[in-house]
């Protein structure tokens, strides 16, 4: 909890107790509040500030002065970079106080080192590989996230991992190929700086934005590593990581006071139910085919799968949860389930398999709106109902079924959304009277 | 603590100094150094958001196909009787003497350490023009050493590809 909250807890508590009056509370409240936005706008000014300057000096190199011999072209190469290095030295004697200071100088220097590794490739025509490019420069500027404790170089250098594996094989390599297994312990170097930092600052700036780009980049970390297989065996692994990120919302965030603060629920809840969209389609499950994953080894696939387990299984035992999180959790054990049991058998197994993710995401619907409605929140409410109307709208032009099934599961829906209503009313009544 | 920290600046300043430098002094070397080959090629203008305008290089003629994908190969150089060069084998050893080239194979195809001829942003479009439009032969000179190879110059018309556009002021 950052030195703001903190304190702005404590006056409740001086107020209760009759330490301060209420005039006093306030006067205290809004004294911090306007520092605590003075700061915050200080760090993004810098940052963006950064990252202009940055932008503009990798704009002019690249405008290659070919006029310039090349030991002048290599000695401007440099300017930047050591501008940026002897500013970052600044920064920790003498202003490592100062976040804006941190995080600008830390996110100016990470920009120039990829200013200068290009400068040097642009003079000697060095070949493209830009995957190579980005990683070289990545792994040159992460120091710096942990040496000025600064997010934004983290959120580049999240970037830069996954470009590498994205570009490192092309969209040509094979499940046997096991180079980009890379990306797990390149990963690991900046893992102790996220969990720091949303140990630390769950719901300030920092912490949010590295939570939100440590969901994302799980999300694509995740699909670059199974990219290989087709489609829906890479569903596994993600319905997999989008339950493990929503379980860890649990762990970590439960406490927040509105879900713009949560970005692993928010990735893991929409990941899911559009993994979960796309299975509600009969055609789909007809052309399951995990024969893929057999003819390979698969054992650093099977890691991943198993720590993904071990995680959900460890963090849905400690974290506190409700009925509607324990439904959408579920989906971690559905969709695997459903897919392997799909390509063992053939025929009813796929209207079963359809039906049941049709069924499932009504009541993760359900469980939404009912949740909505027992807290009083409309916006919940909302999400529920918006889930449940596009599964009907994608239904009722759904032209794999035939007019009459449509039919007869609209109608049974629809007395059934009755009935509930109508038991709901009578109970209320009877509490009434 | 701020002793270590200073330690670690210390150690990522030198990186990061080190690399590019690394980088440069081997180039130097081969450009001074290494032997020279020409290629005749075909230039097309491709853009880099971080690097800039460049002209990409394919080499014309020789062999460019191997089948397997993604390995470390060698390129062994031989010269036709107009002074150009072209890839004559393609192998997975090191071969003996000093005319090959370190590359790549990926999709099925060699991928020769030049592919790329940076310039500046106004020239680049005039340059692949001036080819275009006046099929004019155009070369590039690399310096070979220990199977590494450097870009010397693009050459248009025996001239270098940047005076070439400004003299015959290409549109």
């Amino acid at each position: 909890m950052n030195k703001e909250k903190w304190i702005l807890r404590e006056i409740e508590q001086w107020v209760s107790e009759g330490i301060i009056d209420s005039g006093t509370a306030d006067r205290i409240r809004r004294l911090y509040e306007k520092k605590n936005n003075a700061n915050t706008l200080l760090i993004i000014f810098s940052i963006i500030g950064s990252i202009l300057v940055g932008a503009g000096i990798i704009m002019i190199s690249a405008k290659n002065w070919y006029d310039i011999p090349v030991w002048g072209r290599v000695s401007i190469a440099f300017i930047p970079l050591i501008a940026a290095q002897a500013l970052s030295v600044f920064v920790l004697l003498r202003r490592m106080n100062s976040l804006a200071w941190r995080e600008g100088v830390g996110i100016f220097l990470t920009l120039t080192v990829f200013t200068t590794i290009a400068l040097v490739g642009q003079i000697f025509h060095l070949p493209g590989d830009f995957g190579s490019y980005v990683l070289v420069c990545g792994l040159l500027s992460m120091p710096v996230i942990y040496i000025l404790n600064s997010t934004s170089p983290a959120v580049i250098y999240i970037w830069t991992i996954l470009n590498w594996t994205a570009l490192q094989d092309g969209v040509d390599y094979s499940a046997g190929e096991y180079g980009k297994f890379w990306l797990i312990l390149l990963a690991t170097f900046i893992a102790p700086y996220i969990c720091y930092r949303i140990k630390n600052d769950r719901f300030g700036a920092r912490g949010q934005l590295l939570a939100w780009a440590a969901a994302i980049g799980g999300f694509f970390g995740v699909f670059f590593l199974h990219m290989c297989f087709d489609g829906f065996v890479l569903m596994m692994p993600l319905a997999a990581y989008f339950s493990v990120v929503y379980i860890l919302d649990l762990f970590l965030y439960k406490d927040a006071l509105s879900y713009a603060y949560r970005p692993f629920k928010i990735v893991g809840w929409t990941g899911n139910i559009i993994l979960l969209i796309i299975l509600s389609y009969l055609g789909v499950w007809g052309s399951v085919d995990l024969s893929d994953i057999i003819d390979v080894s698969i054992w650093p696939y099977a890691i991943i799968y198993a720590a993904f387990i071990l995680a959900a299984i460890w963090m849905y035992h400690k974290s506190d949860k409700e009925n509607v999180e324990i439904i959408m959790s579920m989906n971690f054990i559905i969709t695997p389930l459903l897919l392997i049991l799909s390509h063992f058998s053939d025929g009813i197994i796929y209207i079963i398999a359809a039906i049941a993710v049709n069924i499932y995401l009504l009541i993760v619907g359900m469980s939404i709106i009912l949740k909505g409605v027992s807290e009083v929140s409309l916006g919940y409410t909302n999400v529920g109902m918006i889930e449940i109307c596009f599964l009907i709208i994608l239904r009722f032009f759904d032209w794999e079924l035939d007019l009459l099934q449509r039919g007869i599961a609209f109608l049974l829906i629809g007395v059934g959304f009755l009935c509930v209503n109508w038991y709901i009313i009578k109970k209320r009544k009877a509490v009434a009277e | 603590m701020k002793r270590y920290l200073l330690i670690a600046i210390t150690i990522m300043i030198l990186a990061q100094i080190y690399i590019p430098v690394s980088m440069m002094s081997s180039r130097f070397d081969i450009l001074k150094n290494g032997t020279e080959y020409k290629f005749k090629v075909q230039p097309i203008d491709p853009y880099d958001a971080f690097r800039g305008r460049y002209i990409a290089i394919y080499v014309d003629g020789g062999q460019t196909e191997y089948k397997q994908s993604k390995k470390t190969v060698y390129a062994v150089l031989n010269t036709d009787e107009n002074g150009f060069s072209y890839v004559g084998n393609i192998i997975e050893s090191k071969p003996d003497g000093n005319n090959y080239i370190k590359a790549k194979s990926r999709y099925g195809r060699l991928q020769l350490p030049f592919e790329r001829y940076y310039m500046e942003e106004k020239l680049a479009p005039k340059a692949e023009a001036a080819y275009r439009n006046e099929t004019k032969d155009a070369y590039i000179k690399v310096r070979v050493k220990n199977g590494n190879a450097v870009i010397e110059g693009l050459y248009i018309d025996n001239m270098r590809i940047e005076d070439f556009v400004k003299q015959n002021k290409v549109d």
